[in-house]
């Protein structure tokens, strides 16, 4: 069956975006990449170091990808927009995740701030993927701003506690019709299958495939659980019921 | 006179364009943009940008992140 994942009006070939933060060499990264069969991909702007000029991220980052820069760092709505305006520049494209953190200890998103860069750059022309606390009046507001997406965060980013905010994310995929992508907090392929069980469009996985052991096979154990969550989603699953039902016939020989 | 690259004062010696300071900092200019008291200079501007005393320069570029 026909089950694709469309953004702003793109074919994405995959519900599993991951973030390229934290690996321990661009090699690592770029093999974790090829593994999770990834379509959207984060990055991040920063200053270049003058005095050791880096080999450039870009240049491990296959070439039909979408290269979407997130706003880390912005602490309000200007700094967001300054950013997504110099990624664009930079030959990013149009594709903004819009981050704006002003608590330093559990790096929650403001959404009040995240609401108002929302709606200055859909009207600039991006497709904004804004990443917010999941709440359902601020995610009517993201809808309203011009979002391409919701992005509510699982957990605190980095945690890998995983769904912590299933309840409020299930109601945002019941009531929001834009795609819901779960973004931060998840820290195994079985809570990302859980969001896809749950009806999430995708999930963005960075810390956990970054930070395990071996990278590149956690990207194809996430990429594998998303596949099969989304399955599950669309299988319908039976329903949770108290007694025990009998999966064989309970007569026929011995009874 | 003095300018302010990335946050830190330098100085520099003469007058240069920004595509001359980019490229005797080995920078190559297509994998950076460019921010000139917070303005956003073009690539194709680069040559023709003059560096004044007191600009304020930010040279960015594209890293890992989530």
């Amino acid at each position: 069956m026909e089950d694709t994942l469309i953004i702003a009006g793109h074919k994405i070939n995959s519900r599993f975006l991951l973030g390229t933060g934290k690996f321990s060499s661009n090699e690592i990264m770029k093999e974790s990449i090829k593994n999770s069969e990834t379509h959207i991909l984060t990055v991040a702007l920063r200053r270049i170091d003058m005095d050791s000029k880096d080999e450039n991220i870009m240049d491990y980052i296959p070439d039909n990808r979408i290269v979407m820069t997130n706003t880390s760092g912005a602490r309000n709505s200007d700094e967001a927009i300054r950013i997504a305006r110099l990624a664009r520049q930079l030959g990013c494209g149009d594709w903004i995740k819009i981050e704006v953190i002003s608590d330093n200890k559990y790096l929650l998103p403001d959404n009040a701030e995240t609401i108002k860069a929302t709606e200055i750059l859909a009207k600039e022309g991006f497709i904004v993927m804004p990443y917010f606390n999941p709440d359902l009046a601020d995610a009517a507001r993201l809808r309203d701003a011009g979002a391409a997406s919701i992005m509510p965060l699982g957990a605190p980013i980095g945690t890998n506690k995983g769904l912590c905010a299933k309840e409020m994310i299930r109601i945002l995929i019941e009531e929001i019709e834009l795609p819901v992508i779960v973004d931060a907090g998840i820290g195994r392929p079985s809570q990302a299958a859980e969001a896809m069980e749950l009806g999430a469009d995708a999930v963005l996985v960075n810390t956990a495939v970054a930070g395990a052991d071996n990278p590149p096979l956690m990207a194809k154990a996430f990429s594998l659980a998303v596949k099969a969550g989304r399955c599950s989603y669309l299988s319908g699953p039976g329903a949770v019921k108290e007694t025990a039902q009998a999966s064989s016939p309970l007569t026929g020989f011995l009874r | 006179m003095f300018i302010k690259i990335n946050g830190k004062s330098l100085k520099i010696s003469e007058e240069t364009t920004l595509g001359a300071f980019l490229a005797d900092n080995n920078i190559n200019s297509r994998k950076v943009v460019i921010e000139l008291n917070r303005d956003i200079i073009r690539e194709t501007s680069l040559d023709k940008v003059i560096i004044k005393e007191n600009d304020t320069i930010e040279i960015l570029s594209l890293v890992g992140g989530g």
